[in-house]
């Protein structure tokens, strides 16, 4: 640094940059999402909208939000202490008020709908366990985009530090390592943003990444950033890779990306499900002629939202938890562990407890090859035997089809899997009706299950629920571990 | 039109140019406008901006730093020696008389309140807790944003006649400030600054031609 430079410089020092990454990427919806927003709408939830042109806005806070959290996850396992790494890339966290800014630049984007659609609504209600019927007040709408919606993603990564960069490129390596260890979350499909996602709302994959990397020790670098484009930083010269690590090797060969463990644990279920009859999930029509009920369709294919699924598994787990726990009492707390305590009355505070997301995440899973059948149905007047008047309503059924289902549970123990176990059992074999009019025979599913446990080892289940013998004995060890698991406290219930 | 010369900031994403305070019960973080409800971007701050900017980049351009001396003036510098004065990004002149006209009228006057909600939305944000996925008490914040597309410009004053070099120097910092106001490293805040709202004869003396 010459006298005159030293001249500019003031007490809050220089940070120099040694160089700049530009990673680009498109990322779409695999199923519906809501990121969050509000406004005078016919919702009661709207999404959030750019104010300007309307469309869909997902801001850069709630991109970076969820790469911190799963770069956090990849470094240090579920729910984990934020591991120091994470800080390099993101900045300080919220209450370190020592902490750097980030080197990374996470921009909004603003997203485009599949042509010819539309945002969706989406009906929430609860169901009561003991009744099975709708609670009171606990019956809202919200919006969501549907899946296929698209979103650029674009992120700038400036290697500050340029002496020690230069004289050690491990470091830029090593902050290279960790973008490029979030931005596979987006690529896998380990990401999902916005409301709902471990009920399935907000899965993402993202492809087409670019990258570009500016020496910035080179004047001739820094005028070529300078003046390129501040919106389309990537011309549609560069090519377009399946994942960001790829694109950023393409870009900079040389550079020798570091890796870094996975330490999340989890257990996966890859169902595959067939409706044994017909299935509705109820959502109201929008033409003039459709019937009265149509099932829920997303980007116009009919799904079963991980909302209604969850809801279903929830009910059944209770009971079965509270028949194998009936001598410990604490069949509610092992069920509140992994789906999420519920919030009675809608404040915390009369739980005594605090808010909890789920451990237990399901996907919303598109129904394939199904046919449609349209139902008119009627009441009966059990007193006369006549029909009633004005009871006369069509509904729109879905008639068998594929779904596949993943079911995930994170950070499990051995009784929480033991648990997890005997709802597949019951799932698998028709005893856990989803959907809606399940009285009337609606919503059995019979399938087939892989399960992969913590640790990679993969065992199946038939139709017929058989399974070798391998996995009988590991899956018994479970179920038994669920049986004599020591008593939860209340506390206990949330992680 | 604003006048010549001046530095032209086109907002690109949503913005926040804070006061550093709220709004009772509206906003926890207001952004800076003046008596007629229009946002501005202060001078002092539009310097600070590209100073930073500049000494990030200072030492791929050792040849211009006599000209930053000049430009941005020396550190702790309390003479006012910088041979630029940089005015506060506002609003153009026409859309300002319009605005103050419709304040002004008898009929129907216009709120300076209405004029700055029309120029921006709020945004609503919180933090979730890692240990538990739920939202993290006591962070949901409402944040206003200057809705993108707004364009301010910052009149600018050269005290003596710049060189060729001096120019260059003020273009490059201008084509380094691309983000700007608060959680600009997080969406909020991407800009592109220009001379004379020409990004082309910007690029063009940034590259060192004349213009």
């Amino acid at each position: 640094m010459n006298a005159e430079t030293s001249r500019l410089r003031d007490g809050g020092g220089v940070r120099s940059m040694a160089a700049r990454w530009i990673v680009t990427g498109v990322m779409s919806l695999e199923t519906a999402a809501h990121f969050g927003g509000e406004g005078d709408t016919a919702v009661d939830i709207a999404v959030l909208r750019d104010p300007k042109e309307g469309v869909p806005l997902l801001p850069g806070t709630s991109l970076a939000g969820a790469l911190r959290g799963h770069l956090a996850d990849v470094l240090g396992g579920y729910r984990s202490v934020e591991d120091e790494k994470v800080a390099v890339l993101f900045g300080a966290a919220r209450s370190d008020d020592e902490g750097s800014q980030s080197p990374l630049v996470v921009f909004d984007s603003l997203g485009t709908l599949p042509e010819g659609t539309v945002s969706e609504i989406r009906d929430g209600v609860a169901i009561d366990s003991a009744t099975g019927t709708a609670e009171v007040h606990k019956k809202f709408d919200f919006e969501v985009l549907p899946a296929g919606t698209c979103f650029p993603v674009r992120v700038e990564l400036v290697v500050g530090n340029a002496k020690k960069v230069v004289e050690d490129p491990k470091k830029e390596a090593r902050l290279v390592g960790l973008l490029v260890a979030a931005l596979d979350g987006l690529t896998q499909g380990d990401i999902a943003l916005g409301m709902r996602r471990s009920r399935g709302l907000g899965a993402v994959k993202a492809g087409r990444w670019k990258a570009l990397r500016y020496d910035l020790t080179k004047p001739q670098d820094w005028l070529a950033w300078l003046t390129s484009d501040h919106q389309q930083p990537i011309g549609d010269h560069v090519q377009g890779h399946s994942s960001a690590a790829e694109a950023i090797r393409t870009a900079c060969p040389s550079l020798k990306i570091e890796a870094f463990d996975d330490k999340r644990r989890r257990l996966l279920v890859d169902l595959e499900m067939e409706p044994a009859g017909d299935l509705l999930v109820r959502s109201p029509a929008t033409e003039p002629e459709a019937p009265d009920v149509i099932h829920l369709c997303t980007a116009g294919k009919p799904v079963l939202p991980g909302t209604g699924l969850a809801g279903a598994l929830r009910a059944q787990a209770l009971r079965i938890a509270r028949l194998v726990r009936e001598g410990h009492g604490d069949g509610d707390c092992w069920v509140d562990r992994l789906f999420g305590p519920r919030l009675k009355g809608g404040n915390k505070d009369s739980e005594g407890g605090q808010a909890a997301a789920s451990k237990l995440r399901l996907t919303e899973s598109f129904l394939e090859d199904s046919d449609v059948r349209r139902q008119t149905r009627i009441a009966i007047d059990r007193f006369t035997g006549g029909v009633v008047s004005g009871a006369l309503f069509e509904e729109q059924v879905q008639v068998g089809g594929k779904l596949k289902i993943r079911v995930e549970l994170r950070d499990p123990s051995d009784p929480e899997i033991g648990l997890l176990l005997l709802l597949l059992k019951d799932l698998l074999s028709g005893n856990i009706p989803v959907g809606g009019t399940v009285a009337v025979g609606r919503g059995v599913l019979r399938g087939t299950a892989r399960v992969r446990l913590p640790g990679e080892t993969v065992y199946e289940i038939a139709q017929d629920l058989s399974v070798n013998k391998e996995a009988r004995k590991v899956f018994d060890k479970k179920i038994a571990a669920f049986h004599e698991a020591e008593t939860l406290k209340a506390e206990e219930a949330r992680p | 039109m604003c006048q010549n010369p001046f530095i032209q900031i086109e907002l690109l994403s949503d913005t926040t140019f804070s006061r550093g305070e709220g709004t009772a019960g509206l906003v926890d973080v207001e952004v800076e406008h003046d008596a007629w409800g229009l946002p501005f971007l202060g001078g002092k701050a539009v310097r600070g901006l590209l100073r930073d900017s500049w000494l990030s980049m200072q030492e791929g351009f050792p040849e211009l730093a006599p000209s930053a001396v000049r430009l941005f003036g020396p550190e702790g510098d309390c003479n006012e020696s910088s041979m630029l004065h940089i005015g506060d990004a506002v609003v153009d002149e026409e859309t300002r008389r319009w605005i103050q006209a419709a304040q002004t009228r008898t009929n129907d006057p216009v709120s300076p309140a209405a004029v700055l909600e029309a120029l921006t939305d709020i945004r609503r944000q919180t933090s979730e807790m890692r240990q538990t996925g739920a939202p993290a008490e006591t962070t949901l914040r409402a944040v206003r944003v200057i809705v993108r597309g707004l364009i301010l410009c910052a009149p600018l004053r050269w005290l003596a006649d710049p060189t060729p070099q001096d120019v260059r120097c003020l273009c490059l910092a201008l084509l380094a400030t691309r983000h700007a106001g608060l959680t600009r490293n997080r969406g909020r805040g991407h800009v592109r600054m220009t001379l004379d709202g020409d990004p082309e004869k910007t690029r063009k003396a940034a590259k060192g031609g004349s213009v």
